[in-house]
């Protein structure tokens, strides 16, 4: 449905901002220690993802 | 502790090195170009495929060792010996990939022996003479390169190039004789009928040749005679056998000959060079970098080799006995 | 034009280098992918890692061999076109690339036959280890030279006496300023550069439905350590920049852009620019406003120092510097995005099915290769007109050699790298349209696993009796 499908972009377009932000975080626009943090943030959301959303959950 | 004479010794030990294993590769490349059926080429490639990376290797420590340790030297014999270095380089990188392009190409794979063969034999003709330059001598002005490039390209560096191609093909045909099966030997022992003679009579043409053009060389043999003269005695002795005896012996005597034949050039060569780095006129102290650094490559050196030496010896353990029939990948 | 020798130096020296580095920033990062791959294989026993790991292993071989052949040019090379280079600092570099030999090229090397050739000689153990082995060599490897380059950049742990160096210190010379950030930036690329390669090949299979397995694994695979690999390369980017904007200003200060000693306040990030090294300014320049100033001073109105600040005769070319960075930079943030954009899917289960994203996989297959070529011009064009900075100029280093000489072997280089490349290229693809080999290889080939897994000889009696291969 039309709703749907702008909710969806919506998030899309959120998810791209907050890889922005991180971005900027970690290239150092917010200082050292920060960046530090944000690139460890960063790295356990991904394996978080990796592990929750297994790449074959539909096949064999 | 004499850092200079122990770095030059450690020189010496991985040219000898080189030379060996890697002269046994070259030469099975050169008589590659002389080999009509496919699959004994096939069958010749695969004997020295599983250990030509390492045994090339030891030319690479060989040329570090001495910008390392004789920084002097090596700013002068490279550019020296520029034209010829290259051509070496572009040679061994033709050799190199041929290993891995001649597999995947069924088509092309006669071109990519060629490639083969030819690299291997300007990579030979060319170390060979780079040799016979060094014995020649090369112009030095105030620690740095003052001749041509050209100088090179004259007649003992030229004839020295021919006595390491058919060396190399000595040590090659040795190679084949030990790995190769059946229908190889026949091709490896008449290899050797020709390339162990030539390898001699070249051998004295460079001996004569050198002495009568070089005065540096004439007073090392009058300081030195009979070591050399005996050294030249045995060599001759083992060319003879080696000609010989190539049809019915046992399988690693050719190759055990070749190896002697290679350690006593080596050696006159050392005995005629010592104590010069750049023969005639740098000597290994004039040349060396400071002790800090001598001490660094020797402590690496003394650690490590043996290490490097023992999981080499490996691989040619894992890789011993007679080179497969089909190759290596069933 | 100019038959100068020192500038055909540099063309040569840069020419052979540029080709090598693309070689072993592919192997460095393959070979570690290998050994992923390996332990994968030996831990699940699924076919799958086995038949990705005989598909890449034949491209690693060939991209090794190369690797190998034209980096015995370079040890020579120092010498051929640079030789009082050679000898001011052979004393400092030379033990550390004496080292790179002893423990990593013959590591390398003398495991490699085992890895290529040895599936069928050894016990999966032993193939493991040689595969790490080289893995480790090529790790390895990358430290002694980068150590030995960074040296050159950031000097240190020498003296000098009438144009000799003496080494003063081992422990600053190998851990120079600027070597602790640059090793692992380098390390991060070349195992960006596999992820990425790795990822597009499985990407372009899928977009072609075929090789399923193979290619949803490859790709996912690719995808996950790209992503956390480079959050990791900006990060580490970041401090290198900031590392040589403390050594070496003037690199930066070309990389930028400004020319002005101080620049205006907020400060733009140039996109694009017309740099004019004569009239020391931008004759035409693009750039996103304030920026400059957040990106590169981490303030909202910092100023950024140009050029000027280096004295016109120590200045590097502008052009070069400033548009190697901006591909290396640029490919990084797509990259990134990338990385972004495969979370998302994930998240959302399209990773697999999402056309666009397959097909930007596809086209950023190289692209690690290209950003880390940028990025070494960033390094070495930035460092002119020094060859070791604030110590030895680039024109001081060169060879006693006739230009003739020079040209003409530079020729012959471009020649054989070109048929080189080509055959790789071409032996390349074939291999991606041939496709991974699809039956399981030999676990069923003597009855059972144990069996396939004894190591023997292959020509020994018994086994060509017992073999049921054809």
């Amino acid at each position: 449905m039309k709703t749907s499908n702008v909710l969806r972009r919506v998030y899309g377009v959120t998810a791209a901002l907050i890889g922005v932000l991180f971005f900027f975080i970690i290239v150092g626009v917010f200082g050292l220690p920060l960046a530090i943090a944000g690139l460890a943030v960063f790295v356990l959301g991904a394996v978080v993802v990796f592990r929750a959303f297994p790449t074959e959950r539909a096949e064999l | 502790m004499d850092l200079p004479l122990l770095s030059a010794s450690f020189l010496a030990f991985t040219l000898t090195l080189y030379v060996i294993l890697d002269g046994f590769d070259l030469g099975v490349g050169i008589l590659l170009l002389f080999q009509p059926a496919k699959a004994s080429r096939d069958h010749m490639v695969d004997s020295i495929t599983p250990t030509w990376d390492g045994n090339e290797t030891w030319i690479i420590m060989a040329g570090v060792t001495l910008l390392a340790a004789f920084p002097i030297a090596y700013s002068i014999l490279l550019p020296a010996f520029y034209l010829p270095v290259i051509l070496m380089l572009l040679a061994l990188g033709f050799r190199g990939v041929s290993f891995e392009f001649r597999v995947q190409s069924k088509e092309h794979r006669r071109a990519w022996d060629v490639a083969f063969g030819v690299g291997s034999l300007v990579a030979a003709l060319m170390q060979g003479l780079i040799l016979g330059g060094l014995m020649q001598g090369v112009t030095v002005q105030n620690r740095h390169f003052a001749g041509s490039v050209l100088d090179i390209f004259r007649p003992l560096p030229i004839i020295s190039g021919i006595t390491l191609l058919f060396g190399y093909a000595v040590l090659g045909g040795g190679w084949l004789k030990l790995k190769s099966n059946v229908s190889l030997q026949h091709f490896a022992s008449r290899s050797l009928r020709v390339s162990a003679p030539a390898f001699a009579v070249f051998f004295g043409i460079v001996c004569i040749y050198a002495v009568r053009i070089q005065p540096g060389i004439r007073a090392q043999w009058a300081s030195h005679g009979t070591a050399l003269a005996c050294l030249v005695g045995l060599f001759a002795i083992a060319a003879g056998m080696l000609t010989a005896l190539s049809g019915k012996s046992k399988p690693a005597l050719p190759f055990l000959l070749g190896l002697l034949l290679f350690v006593v050039g080596i050696s006159g060569t050392a005995l005629i060079v010592f104590p010069e780095i750049v023969p005639f006129s740098v000597s290994l102290w004039d040349a060396a970098s400071s002790s800090t650094s001598q001490r660094l490559v020797m402590i690496g050196a003394a650690c490590v080799t043996p290490v490097v030496l023992a999981y080499s010896a490996f691989a040619y353990w894992i890789f011993r006995g007679k080179t497969p029939e089909n190759g290596w990948e069933a | 034009m100019k038959l100068d020798p020192s500038i055909l130096a540099r063309i040569q020296f840069a020419f052979t280098v540029s080709f090598h580095i693309i070689f072993p920033t592919m192997s460095i990062g393959l070979a570690s992918f290998l050994a992923v791959i390996e332990a994968l294989w030996l831990k699940t026993k699924n076919p799958v890692y086995l038949q990705i790991y005989r598909f890449w292993l034949n491209i690693f071989a060939m991209g090794f061999g190369i690797g190998v052949v034209t980096g015995i040019v370079l040890s020579f090379e120092f010498g051929l076109g640079f030789a009082r280079f050679s000898q001011m600092a052979g004393p400092a570099i030379g033990p550390l690339i004496a080292l790179e030999v002893l423990t990593a090229f013959f590591l390398e090397a003398g495991f490699l036959g085992i890895m290529l050739f040895g599936l069928h000689r050894v016990g999966p153990k032993l193939h493991f280890f040689a595969t790490c082995m080289v893995a480790v060599g090529t790790l390895l490897s990358a430290s002694w030279i980068l150590s030995a380059n960074s040296w050159m950049q950031t000097p240190a742990g020498v003296a000098i006496h009438d144009g000799q160096l003496t080494v003063v210190n081992w422990l600053h010379v190998l851990m120079n300023p600027s070597w602790p950030y640059r090793l692992p930036h380098m390390l991060t690329a070349a195992y960006l550069t596999a992820s990425f390669m790795v990822a597009g090949v499985g990407a372009w299979y899928l977009l072609r439905g075929k090789h399923q397995d193979f290619a949803r694994r490859t790709v996912a695979l690719g995808t996950a350590f790209a992503t956390v690999l480079i959050a990791g390369q900006v990060f580490i980017g970041d401090l290198v920049y900031g590392t040589m904007l403390k050594y070496q200003p003037s690199k930066m200060q070309a990389a930028e852009g400004f020319w002005e000693k101080q620049s205006q306040s907020p400060a733009p990030y140039y996109w694009f620019i017309v740099p004019d090294q004569k009239d020391q300014r931008n004759r035409f320049a693009l750039g996103t406003p304030n920026l400059g100033s957040i990106w590169l001073t981490h303030s909202l109105k910092g100023r950024v120092e140009g050029l000027k600040n280096t004295p016109r005769e120590l200045q590097p070319r502008m052009a070069l510097v400033f548009y190697a960075f901006r591909i290396m930079y640029c490919l990084a943030m797509l990259m990134f995005a990338m990385g972004v954009a495969s979370l998302w899917l994930r998240f959302r289960g399209t990773l697999f099915k999402s056309r666009w994203f397959l097909w930007m996989l596809v086209f950023m297959t190289p692209s690690g290769i290209i950003a880390t070529l940028a990025g070494w011009y960033v390094a070495e064009t930035g460092r002119q007109p020094w060859v070791i900075y604030g110590i030895l100029r680039t024109v001081d280093a060169v060879s006693p050699v006739p230009s003739q000489a020079l040209l003409s072997t530079l020729i012959a280089f471009v020649c054989v790298y070109a048929v080189f490349i080509t055959a790789f290229l071409i032996f390349t693809v074939r291999i991606i349209r041939r496709g991974p080999v699809e039956a399981p290889v030999y676990a069923e080939a003597s009855g059972s696993i144990k069996n396939a897994f004894r190591p023997h000889v292959l020509d020994s009696p018994k086994r060509l009796a017992d073999s049921q291969f054809s």
